[in-house]
């Protein structure tokens, strides 16, 4: 998918810098006169990350909780990071903009496999 | 049941691939059930496959049609036209499950969804999305903030 860039990536700190322009197909329809980021195009983000991490067959299998705190316009730049959870099977994610929090919630991931 | 509302495009602002609701099959004041589906192409698709969380953004539109038609239905004049609802968001989620990892694009998709608790403009709703076969492809509980009319 193209839509959106990465920025950088560091799989030692579980992060990804990424940039979503007005192009972004994550924005249209949503709305037509109010563009704003779909909530399932954090998790998108949050799932890529996960796949970058563990490998292209891992992925996002729940989300015991999630919070999307403020609204994402185009041509927004977005840190997504992961960390550790008690649970093994289980990650927490947050993703900020320049200055606030965006999205943040607690994830059971799949490892790599058949489905 | 307050209306009937089969064949009815639900009334929603979502406009081209992000629309996944594409029939309200019936409705009442406390539930909907809508089919849909995930377009491909689109930007939820990937390699042929959807992730199944995608599913969320089904049900929260089935979740907002039902808000649109219930207050359409209470706020109703003579010309009785159905109210479009404003751009709503999805703020909280919990307890999301997901049988499958990914799903398959294109095909016909059922939501059911139950209005829980409100404090508008919040609103709580449980939500279960399956395949057309009536297998559950995900469930969740569900709280969207809901503008009203623009």
């Amino acid at each position: 998918m193209d839509d959106f860039e990465v920025l950088g990536f560091s799989a030692a700190e579980k992060s990804m810098e990424v940039s979503l322009g007005a192009s972004s197909r994550f924005f249209a329809g949503h709305f037509p006169d109010h563009p704003v980021l779909p909530a399932i195009a954090h998790l998108v983000l949050v799932d890529t990350l996960v796949k970058r991490c563990l490998g292209e067959g891992a992925g996002i299998i729940a989300v015991e909780r999630a919070r999307w705190l403020r609204p994402v316009p185009p041509g927004t730049r977005l840190r997504v990071r992961l960390t550790e959870a008690r649970d093994p099977a289980q990650m927490r994610f947050a993703i900020d903009g320049d200055e606030e929090r965006v999205s943040e919630g607690l994830l059971t991931w799949r490892a790599p496999g058949p489905e | 049941m307050t209306a009937a509302a089969a064949d009815a495009l639900p009334p929603i602002p979502h406009a081209g691939p992000a629309r996944l609701v594409t029939r309200v099959v019936r409705w009442d004041a406390s539930e909907i059930v809508c089919e849909g589906r995930i377009p491909a192409p689109g930007p939820w698709v990937r390699d042929g496959r959807c992730p199944a969380f995608v599913l969320l953004e089904l049900a929260a539109q089935a979740a907002a049609a039902l808000d649109a038609l219930q207050a359409s239905a209470t706020s109703r004049g003579s010309a009785g036209e159905r109210r479009a609802a404003g751009p709503g968001s999805i703020v909280r989620v919990r307890d999301l499950g997901l049988s499958r990892p990914t799903v398959a694009p294109g095909r016909l998709l059922r939501a059911q969804v139950t209005r829980g608790a409100a404090a508008p403009p919040l609103f709580m709703f449980a939500v279960r999305v399956d395949d057309d076969g009536g297998q559950e492809l995900m469930r969740a509980e569900l709280a969207l903030h809901i503008a009203g009319e623009p």
